[in-house]
């Protein structure tokens, strides 16, 4: 089993390179081409949440990023070395699908200072555990666990390889 | 960040020959030429005015990426938009290749400061990897989208 590591600080430029980086051996490991998207997209979201908690909760910390292709499958693991509990998942497995959220929840909402000068930065978030949500939305094989020792989560995805992979 | 004044009065050789595409259509519009000079490889944003007021709309051209990099520069060009009074937005996203949930809480974000001044915000896409992210997250019922700026400027 053939495999990549990257580790970085976080820091949100650093979320394209993980992006960059995935693709890029997903494509070697013999990912198929439309699946190429799904990778990117999934993954930039792990590492999205991973970089967004460690900003907020463990800044000294790096973002693991592993890739691995396996059995027949390429697999990535994202580790995060937040505080158990720092991301309040309140969106469940079973309400992908038909929505994650009541759309009307978000649409009816009013900023505070209605002059719209308002900067209140609540406004452009979503709801906690969102990105997990967007996460098993998006990725069949995906597998969401505390890293244990009370602090971080591994998000584990696999993707099925298509085509033998290059070699060399 | 360079003032729009400032960099047209460099007499710049390379003025873009489309300039009135990107000029600020309010007293205190955003500054728009220099937003969509930096950092061109990751986002860019270009604005412009369609129609005649009162249903104009103000037509927001996205490419490249929106994740948690780049999505506060979407989000400052909204509030500059909202807080210089254009609460009728379109956002065309048909040259967008990335959109991650930070992206999306920005589009929120916009839609519930353009929805406080009874304003609209439309989308424009029709790149089936950028739906399919509206889709799963229910906001394909939040926002209204469209397959070109025509027809949403035509909406409503």
């Amino acid at each position: 089993m053939a495999v990549v590591e990257v580790r970085f600080s976080a820091l949100p430029a650093h979320v394209r390179t993980a992006r960059l980086v995935v693709s890029a051996v997903a494509r070697r490991c013999g990912v198929a081409e439309e699946l190429l998207d799904e990778v990117r997209f999934a993954v930039g979201e792990a590492c999205a949440r991973a970089v967004d908690l460690h900003r907020r909760f463990a800044p000294q910390d790096a973002v693991v990023l592993e890739l691995a292709d396996g059995v027949g499958r390429f697999g990535v693991t994202v580790i995060d070395a937040a505080p158990s509990g720092a991301e309040v998942t309140d969106i469940a497995a079973g309400e992908i699908g038909s929505g994650i959220f009541d759309p009307a929840s978000i649409a009816d909402a009013v900023p505070r200072q209605p002059d719209g000068t308002s900067s209140d930065p609540t406004l452009d978030f979503l709801p906690a555990g969102f990105g997990l949500a967007v996460i098993r939305g998006l990725v069949d094989d995906v597998d969401i666990a505390s890293a244990g020792g009370g602090s971080g989560t591994t998000v584990r995805m696999s993707w099925p390889v298509a085509s033998q992979p290059l070699r060399g | 960040m360079p003032q729009t004044g400032a960099w047209l009065d460099q007499g710049n050789p390379a003025r873009r020959p489309d300039d009135w595409f990107h000029i600020p259509v309010g007293h205190n519009g955003p500054d728009f030429v220099s937003s969509e000079l930096e950092d061109r490889v990751d986002l860019s944003l270009s604005t412009r005015t369609e129609g005649e007021p009162p249903n104009q709309r103000t037509v927001v051209v996205v490419g490249g990426e929106i994740d948690v990099y780049t999505a506060p520069k979407l989000r400052e060009q909204l509030i500059d938009l909202v807080s210089s009074g254009h609460y009728h937005l379109i956002v065309d996203m048909e040259n967008v290749d990335f959109l991650d949930s930070t992206g999306l809480g920005v589009l929120v974000g916009g839609l519930k400061r353009v929805r406080a001044h009874d304003g609209s915000l439309r989308l424009v896409c029709t790149e089936e990897r950028i739906l399919k992210i509206f889709r799963i997250t229910g906001l394909t019922k939040v926002f209204p989208i469209h397959s070109s700026v025509e027809e949403a400027v035509a909406a409503e």
